[in-house]
């Protein structure tokens, strides 16, 4: 095959031209950049209710009592604590958050020592 | 190897160069245009996206991508339909819609890796090296499968 046949091919051939794509749809930035946010506050939302799930857990009943026996008399009574207060204790002051959780459970939750305590009921055999 | 991200922009001047001889690309595997385009788009919004690295050059990579892209969406087609016409790519000038159709049946008769190494050479403006790279494939390789192309093509359209 001789050069100038190549070339007088690619020539005839150049005549038909290429069909025209349609132009580059990107998503703007804005739009993009809103996703990513939207993105992140899911993230945050998801590791505060894990942290809000786990965190009570990682000490055991027994690190509970002790906490709670660490504390001064006058720091074992709180009020209903908001849950974003809860979450930074959690996340700051384990111990506090122990103490906090622990006096809560003795308020919320019903007497073991009372004829109609749930708890009783459940824990018959 | 070094690569950087790419902003709208640079990323619009590269479609805008390149983005209908990589469509016309992406039909050399089989597809019709609208899933071409569809192929093209595709590879660009990774780029924007930063979900791939893409080196300094880009058009070897963007090539590169496209074929991927396209080859995989074609075994996708395969399983459920019949091909589409291969030639929708080409566009006949005023007076020639005669030879035009004879050209479409001549690139879709020639083998796939014949009309590919033909597309690249005389519509992709790419040297025999650049597409042997492209393919990797030796130089050698890229010269023969253009010149059986140019050879089969020039005698249906130039006897």
């Amino acid at each position: 095959m001789k050069p100038e046949h190549e070339n007088e091919l690619e020539r005839y051939l150049k005549q038909f031209e290429l069909r025209a794509a349609r132009p580059l749809n990107l998503p703007q930035a804005s739009e993009r950049r809103w996703t990513w946010q939207l993105a992140a506050a899911a993230a945050v939302v998801l590791a505060g209710g894990i942290a809000l799930w786990f965190v009570p857990d990682r000490a055991g009943p027994a690190g509970r009592v002790a906490v709670h026996n660490s504390q001064p008399a006058e720091t074992r009574h709180f009020n209903r604590v908001s849950t974003l207060a809860l979450t930074q204790f959690a996340l700051e002051d384990q111990q506090a958050f122990e103490a906090i959780m622990t006096s809560q459970e003795q308020t919320m939750f019903p007497r073991m020592d009372r004829e109609e305590s749930a708890l009783r009921i459940l824990g018959k055999p | 190897m070094p690569h950087h991200a790419f902003r709208a922009a640079e990323l619009k001047a590269l479609y805008e160069k390149h983005g209908s001889a990589l469509a016309a690309y992406a039909c050399c595997f089989g597809l019709d245009f609208g899933s071409a385009e569809d192929v093209v788009q595709q590879v660009f919004l990774k780029l924007l996206e930063g979900r791939v690295a893409c080196p300094q050059t880009p058009a070897a990579y963007l090539y590169r991508s496209v074929r991927n892209t396209a080859l995989n969406r074609r075994r996708d087609i395969t399983r459920e339909a019949e091909m589409p016409e291969v030639t929708s790519w080409l566009i006949s000038p005023d007076g020639l819609a005669e030879e035009a159709l004879a050209v479409r049946a001549a690139l879709r008769d020639l083998p796939d890796e014949q009309r590919e190494a033909i597309f690249l050479k005389v519509w992709a403006g790419m040297t025999l090296q650049e597409i042997a790279d492209l393919l990797d494939i030796s130089i050698n390789t890229a010269a023969s499968r253009y010149r059986y192309a140019v050879e089969k093509l020039r005698t249906r359209l130039l006897p």
